[in-house]
Protein backbone atom coordinates (compact mmCIF):
# COMPACT_ATOMS: atom_id res chain seq x y z
CA UNK A 1 0.00 0.00 0.00
CA UNK A 2 1.09 3.64 -1.15
CA UNK A 3 1.07 5.58 1.61
CA UNK A 4 -0.31 9.26 1.31
CA UNK A 5 3.18 10.99 2.32
CA UNK A 6 4.57 9.17 -0.72
CA UNK A 7 2.55 10.77 -3.36
CA UNK A 8 4.51 14.14 -3.83
CA UNK A 9 7.41 12.02 -5.09
CA UNK A 10 5.28 10.37 -7.40
CA UNK A 11 3.83 13.38 -9.53
CA UNK A 12 6.75 13.61 -12.19
CA UNK A 13 8.38 16.31 -10.85
CA UNK A 14 11.74 14.60 -10.30
CA UNK A 15 13.44 11.95 -12.29
CA UNK A 16 13.38 8.75 -10.41
CA UNK A 17 15.16 5.91 -10.86
CA UNK A 18 14.62 2.71 -12.51
CA UNK A 19 16.43 -0.61 -11.50
CA UNK A 20 15.97 -3.94 -13.47
CA UNK A 21 18.28 -6.76 -14.24
CA UNK A 22 18.42 -8.99 -17.66
CA UNK A 23 17.60 -12.75 -17.56
CA UNK A 24 21.04 -13.21 -17.86
CA UNK A 25 21.91 -11.56 -14.71
CA UNK A 26 22.76 -8.08 -16.10
CA UNK A 27 21.89 -5.17 -13.90
CA UNK A 28 20.48 -2.39 -15.66
CA UNK A 29 19.82 1.41 -14.15
CA UNK A 30 18.03 4.01 -15.69
CA UNK A 31 16.49 7.57 -15.18
CA UNK A 32 13.00 7.33 -15.79
CA UNK A 33 11.46 11.07 -16.48
CA UNK A 34 8.02 10.50 -14.31
CA UNK A 35 7.31 7.93 -11.37
CA UNK A 36 3.15 8.74 -11.81
CA UNK A 37 1.02 7.43 -8.93
CA UNK A 38 -2.15 5.47 -10.38
CA UNK A 39 -3.77 3.38 -7.60
CA UNK A 40 -2.64 2.47 -3.64
CA UNK A 41 -0.55 -0.12 -5.57
CA UNK A 42 0.78 0.83 -8.48
CA UNK A 43 2.84 3.86 -10.31
CA UNK A 44 3.38 4.14 -13.73
CA UNK A 45 6.59 4.86 -15.44
CA UNK A 46 7.44 6.60 -18.68
CA UNK A 47 8.55 4.31 -21.36
CA UNK A 48 10.34 6.98 -23.91
CA UNK A 49 12.75 4.63 -26.13
CA UNK A 50 12.78 1.34 -27.05
CA UNK A 51 15.76 0.19 -25.33
CA UNK A 52 17.44 -2.20 -22.68
CA UNK A 53 14.89 -1.61 -19.98
CA UNK A 54 11.93 -2.57 -21.91
CA UNK A 55 13.98 -5.99 -22.81
CA UNK A 56 14.57 -6.61 -19.36
CA UNK A 57 11.19 -6.17 -17.94
CA UNK A 58 9.49 -8.23 -20.64
CA UNK A 59 12.35 -11.26 -19.63
CA UNK A 60 12.17 -10.27 -15.41
CA UNK A 61 9.29 -8.34 -13.98
CA UNK A 62 10.69 -7.42 -10.97
CA UNK A 63 12.38 -3.81 -10.50
CA UNK A 64 13.64 -1.30 -7.79
CA UNK A 65 12.34 1.87 -8.21
CA UNK A 66 13.42 5.22 -6.58
CA UNK A 67 11.43 8.56 -6.49
CA UNK A 68 12.35 11.87 -4.66
CA UNK A 69 10.02 13.91 -2.55
CA UNK A 70 10.81 17.69 -4.22
CA UNK A 71 10.23 19.56 -0.75
CA UNK A 72 12.47 17.07 1.23
CA UNK A 73 14.42 14.81 -0.59
CA UNK A 74 13.77 11.78 0.39
CA UNK A 75 13.98 8.49 -1.42
CA UNK A 76 11.37 6.22 -1.18
CA UNK A 77 12.40 2.55 -2.44
CA UNK A 78 10.10 0.63 -4.35
CA UNK A 79 9.86 -3.37 -5.15
CA UNK A 80 7.80 -3.76 -7.90
CA UNK A 81 6.47 -5.82 -10.66
CA UNK A 82 6.43 -5.01 -13.93
CA UNK A 83 2.32 -5.73 -15.33
CA UNK A 84 0.92 -3.84 -18.60
CA UNK A 85 1.71 -1.40 -20.59
CA UNK A 86 -0.94 1.16 -21.42
CA UNK A 87 -0.33 3.17 -24.63
CA UNK A 88 -3.86 4.99 -24.02
CA UNK A 89 -6.31 5.93 -21.47
CA UNK A 90 -6.58 8.29 -18.59
CA UNK A 91 -3.01 7.48 -17.07
CA UNK A 92 -1.56 7.68 -20.37
CA UNK A 93 -3.19 11.12 -21.53
CA UNK A 94 -1.96 12.31 -17.68
CA UNK A 95 1.67 11.08 -18.21
CA UNK A 96 2.00 12.31 -21.79
CA UNK A 97 0.74 15.33 -20.78
CA UNK A 98 2.87 16.46 -17.86
CA UNK A 99 5.86 14.86 -19.90
CA UNK A 100 5.68 17.77 -22.99
CA UNK A 101 5.30 20.21 -19.94
CA UNK A 102 8.95 18.72 -18.43
CA UNK A 103 10.35 18.27 -21.92
CA UNK A 104 9.46 22.26 -22.36
CA UNK A 105 10.92 22.88 -19.16
CA UNK A 106 14.03 20.96 -19.67
CA UNK A 107 14.95 21.65 -23.38
CA UNK A 108 14.39 18.02 -24.80
CA UNK A 109 10.94 19.38 -26.96
CA UNK A 110 11.40 16.44 -29.67
CA UNK A 111 13.68 14.12 -27.65
CA UNK A 112 11.07 12.84 -24.72
CA UNK A 113 7.96 11.42 -26.21
CA UNK A 114 5.51 9.40 -24.51
CA UNK A 115 5.57 5.83 -26.03
CA UNK A 116 3.54 4.19 -22.96
CA UNK A 117 2.57 4.12 -19.35
CA UNK A 118 4.29 1.21 -17.75
CA UNK A 119 2.09 -0.36 -14.85
CA UNK A 120 4.19 -2.27 -12.11
CA UNK A 121 2.43 -3.65 -9.19
CA UNK A 122 4.41 -2.22 -5.75
CA UNK A 123 5.06 -5.04 -3.09
CA UNK A 124 7.02 -2.93 -0.53
CA UNK A 125 7.99 0.58 -0.12
CA UNK A 126 10.60 2.31 2.34
CA UNK A 127 10.80 5.66 2.87
CA UNK A 128 14.73 6.80 3.30
CA UNK A 129 15.30 10.32 4.81
CA UNK A 130 17.47 12.53 2.95
CA UNK A 131 18.78 14.37 6.15
CA UNK A 132 20.74 12.23 8.13
CA UNK A 133 20.49 12.42 11.93
CA UNK A 134 23.25 13.41 13.54
CA UNK A 135 24.34 10.42 15.46
CA UNK A 136 24.93 8.95 11.67
CA UNK A 137 27.59 11.61 10.67
CA UNK A 138 30.59 11.10 13.34
CA UNK A 139 32.67 14.64 12.39
CA UNK A 140 30.19 16.50 10.28
CA UNK A 141 29.87 20.02 11.56
CA UNK A 142 26.38 20.79 13.63
CA UNK B 1 35.79 -12.43 -4.28
CA UNK B 2 33.99 -13.46 -7.13
CA UNK B 3 37.30 -15.39 -7.85
CA UNK B 4 36.03 -17.60 -10.38
CA UNK B 5 34.55 -15.35 -12.79
CA UNK B 6 36.35 -14.08 -16.06
CA UNK B 7 37.38 -10.45 -16.29
CA UNK B 8 36.95 -8.63 -19.55
CA UNK B 9 38.88 -6.05 -19.48
CA UNK B 10 37.68 -2.38 -21.41
CA UNK B 11 39.36 0.80 -21.91
CA UNK B 12 37.01 3.48 -21.25
CA UNK B 13 36.73 6.76 -23.50
CA UNK B 14 39.08 9.41 -21.76
CA UNK B 15 35.83 12.11 -21.81
CA UNK B 16 33.97 9.05 -20.20
CA UNK B 17 36.03 8.16 -17.79
CA UNK B 18 36.12 12.42 -16.69
CA UNK B 19 32.32 12.74 -16.57
CA UNK B 20 31.82 9.14 -14.44
CA UNK B 21 33.77 11.39 -11.54
CA UNK B 22 32.07 14.36 -12.02
CA UNK B 23 28.89 14.05 -9.39
CA UNK B 24 27.07 11.22 -7.92
CA UNK B 25 24.44 8.56 -9.76
CA UNK B 26 23.62 5.28 -9.00
CA UNK B 27 24.87 1.64 -8.99
CA UNK B 28 22.54 -1.50 -9.57
CA UNK B 29 23.49 -4.93 -8.36
CA UNK B 30 21.28 -7.88 -7.95
CA UNK B 31 20.42 -11.17 -5.97
CA UNK B 32 20.87 -14.67 -6.83
CA UNK B 33 17.34 -14.77 -8.02
CA UNK B 34 18.10 -11.48 -10.26
CA UNK B 35 16.34 -9.10 -8.25
CA UNK B 36 18.13 -5.62 -8.64
CA UNK B 37 18.49 -3.33 -6.04
CA UNK B 38 20.30 0.49 -6.24
CA UNK B 39 21.72 2.53 -4.53
CA UNK B 40 23.06 6.09 -4.15
CA UNK B 41 27.04 5.66 -5.24
CA UNK B 42 29.68 7.61 -6.98
CA UNK B 43 32.73 6.68 -9.29
CA UNK B 44 35.60 7.83 -6.86
CA UNK B 45 38.68 6.80 -8.96
CA UNK B 46 38.90 5.13 -12.59
CA UNK B 47 41.89 4.01 -14.60
CA UNK B 48 40.57 4.54 -18.37
CA UNK B 49 43.56 2.23 -19.69
CA UNK B 50 42.65 -0.74 -17.53
CA UNK B 51 38.70 -0.17 -17.07
CA UNK B 52 39.62 -0.34 -12.83
CA UNK B 53 37.75 1.97 -10.92
CA UNK B 54 36.67 2.54 -7.38
CA UNK B 55 33.30 3.38 -6.28
CA UNK B 56 31.52 5.20 -2.98
CA UNK B 57 28.36 3.23 -2.60
CA UNK B 58 26.63 5.12 0.57
CA UNK B 59 25.50 3.00 2.85
CA UNK B 60 22.27 4.78 4.45
CA UNK B 61 20.49 3.94 0.85
CA UNK B 62 22.08 0.34 0.39
CA UNK B 63 20.02 -2.29 1.05
CA UNK B 64 21.19 -5.99 0.19
CA UNK B 65 24.25 -4.37 -2.38
CA UNK B 66 27.38 -5.46 -0.16
CA UNK B 67 25.70 -9.31 -0.37
CA UNK B 68 24.72 -8.98 -4.12
CA UNK B 69 28.23 -8.48 -4.71
CA UNK B 70 29.86 -10.97 -2.83
CA UNK B 71 26.85 -13.50 -4.39
CA UNK B 72 27.69 -12.59 -8.53
CA UNK B 73 29.76 -9.16 -8.58
CA UNK B 74 27.57 -7.95 -11.45
CA UNK B 75 26.77 -3.91 -11.48
CA UNK B 76 25.79 -1.15 -13.60
CA UNK B 77 26.83 2.48 -12.96
CA UNK B 78 24.89 5.66 -13.99
CA UNK B 79 25.49 9.24 -13.89
CA UNK B 80 23.63 11.22 -15.49
CA UNK B 81 23.24 15.27 -16.11
CA UNK B 82 19.53 15.14 -15.49
CA UNK B 83 19.18 19.08 -14.51
CA UNK B 84 22.06 20.15 -16.71
CA UNK B 85 22.51 18.75 -20.67
CA UNK B 86 20.95 15.62 -19.50
CA UNK B 87 24.42 13.69 -20.98
CA UNK B 88 24.36 10.12 -19.28
CA UNK B 89 26.85 7.27 -19.08
CA UNK B 90 26.16 3.72 -17.96
CA UNK B 91 28.94 1.62 -17.13
CA UNK B 92 28.85 -2.68 -16.27
CA UNK B 93 31.00 -4.89 -14.92
CA UNK B 94 32.34 -6.82 -12.05
CA UNK B 95 32.95 -5.88 -8.46
CA UNK B 96 36.48 -7.12 -7.71
CA UNK B 97 36.50 -6.31 -3.49
CA UNK B 98 34.33 -4.62 -1.38
CA UNK B 99 35.44 -2.80 1.55
CA UNK B 100 33.98 -0.11 4.55
CA UNK B 101 32.25 1.10 5.80
CA UNK B 102 34.42 4.36 6.14
CA UNK B 103 33.94 8.28 5.99
CA UNK B 104 36.04 9.95 3.19
CA UNK B 105 34.12 13.56 2.92
CA UNK B 106 37.38 14.79 1.20
CA UNK B 107 37.08 12.45 -1.85
CA UNK B 108 33.24 12.61 -1.82
CA UNK B 109 32.64 15.92 -1.37
CA UNK B 110 32.93 17.75 -4.90
CA UNK B 111 30.77 14.65 -6.18
CA UNK B 112 27.71 16.07 -3.78
CA UNK B 113 28.82 19.58 -4.47
CA UNK B 114 28.46 19.37 -8.09
CA UNK B 115 24.79 17.70 -7.58
CA UNK B 116 24.16 20.30 -5.16
CA UNK B 117 24.30 23.34 -7.19
CA UNK B 118 22.08 21.65 -10.05
CA UNK B 119 19.34 21.11 -7.38
CA UNK B 120 19.18 24.95 -6.32
CA UNK B 121 19.53 26.16 -10.03
CA UNK B 122 16.40 23.88 -11.05
CA UNK B 123 14.03 25.55 -7.69
CA UNK B 124 14.48 22.85 -5.18
CA UNK B 125 14.37 24.22 -1.84
CA UNK B 126 17.84 25.35 -0.51
CA UNK B 127 17.19 22.76 2.59
CA UNK B 128 17.42 19.81 0.21
CA UNK B 129 20.88 20.63 -1.63
CA UNK B 130 22.29 21.89 2.12
CA UNK B 131 21.06 18.04 3.77
CA UNK B 132 22.71 16.47 0.29
CA UNK B 133 25.88 18.47 0.97
CA UNK B 134 25.91 16.43 4.22
CA UNK B 135 25.77 13.37 2.75
CA UNK B 136 29.84 13.63 2.78
CA UNK B 137 29.76 12.56 6.04
CA UNK B 138 28.05 9.40 5.59
CA UNK B 139 29.43 6.38 5.55
CA UNK B 140 30.23 4.42 2.12
CA UNK B 141 31.23 1.22 0.84
CA UNK B 142 34.37 1.32 -1.44
CA UNK B 143 33.79 -1.18 -4.48
CA UNK B 144 36.79 -1.85 -6.69
CA UNK B 145 35.89 -2.97 -9.96
CA UNK B 146 36.51 -3.77 -13.26
CA UNK B 147 34.69 -2.56 -16.15
CA UNK B 148 33.46 -4.69 -19.02
CA UNK B 149 30.87 -2.43 -21.11
CA UNK B 150 30.66 1.37 -21.22
CA UNK B 151 27.27 2.93 -22.92
CA UNK B 152 26.31 6.38 -24.22
CA UNK B 153 22.63 6.60 -22.17
CA UNK B 154 21.96 10.48 -22.87
CA UNK B 155 18.34 10.43 -23.93
CA UNK B 156 17.27 10.00 -27.74
CA UNK B 157 16.99 7.12 -30.03
CA UNK B 158 20.67 6.53 -29.47
CA UNK B 159 20.23 5.76 -25.84
CA UNK B 160 21.74 2.80 -25.15
CA UNK B 161 24.77 2.59 -27.80
CA UNK B 162 28.29 1.19 -26.47
CA UNK B 163 30.67 3.70 -26.98
CA UNK B 164 33.53 1.40 -25.70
Amino acid sequence: MIPAEAKPAMQGALAGMLATCSADGTPNMIHVSQVFYVDPTHVALSFQFFNKTARNVAENPFVEIRCFDPKTGDRWILEARFVRRETEGPTFEQMDMQLEAVASVTGMTGVFKLRGADIYEVRSIQRVALAAPAALLPGAPS
Amino acid sequence: MVAACYLVKVRVPADAAAFLKEMGGFMATRDAANRPTAVESMMLELDPESGVGEIAAAVRYARNTVDNLRDNGRFALVISKVWGDHRSVQVKGRCLDVRGPIQDPERIAPRTEELAKMLTTFGLPARVAEDYRSIRYDLYYLVRVQIEEVFDQTPGPGAGRPVS
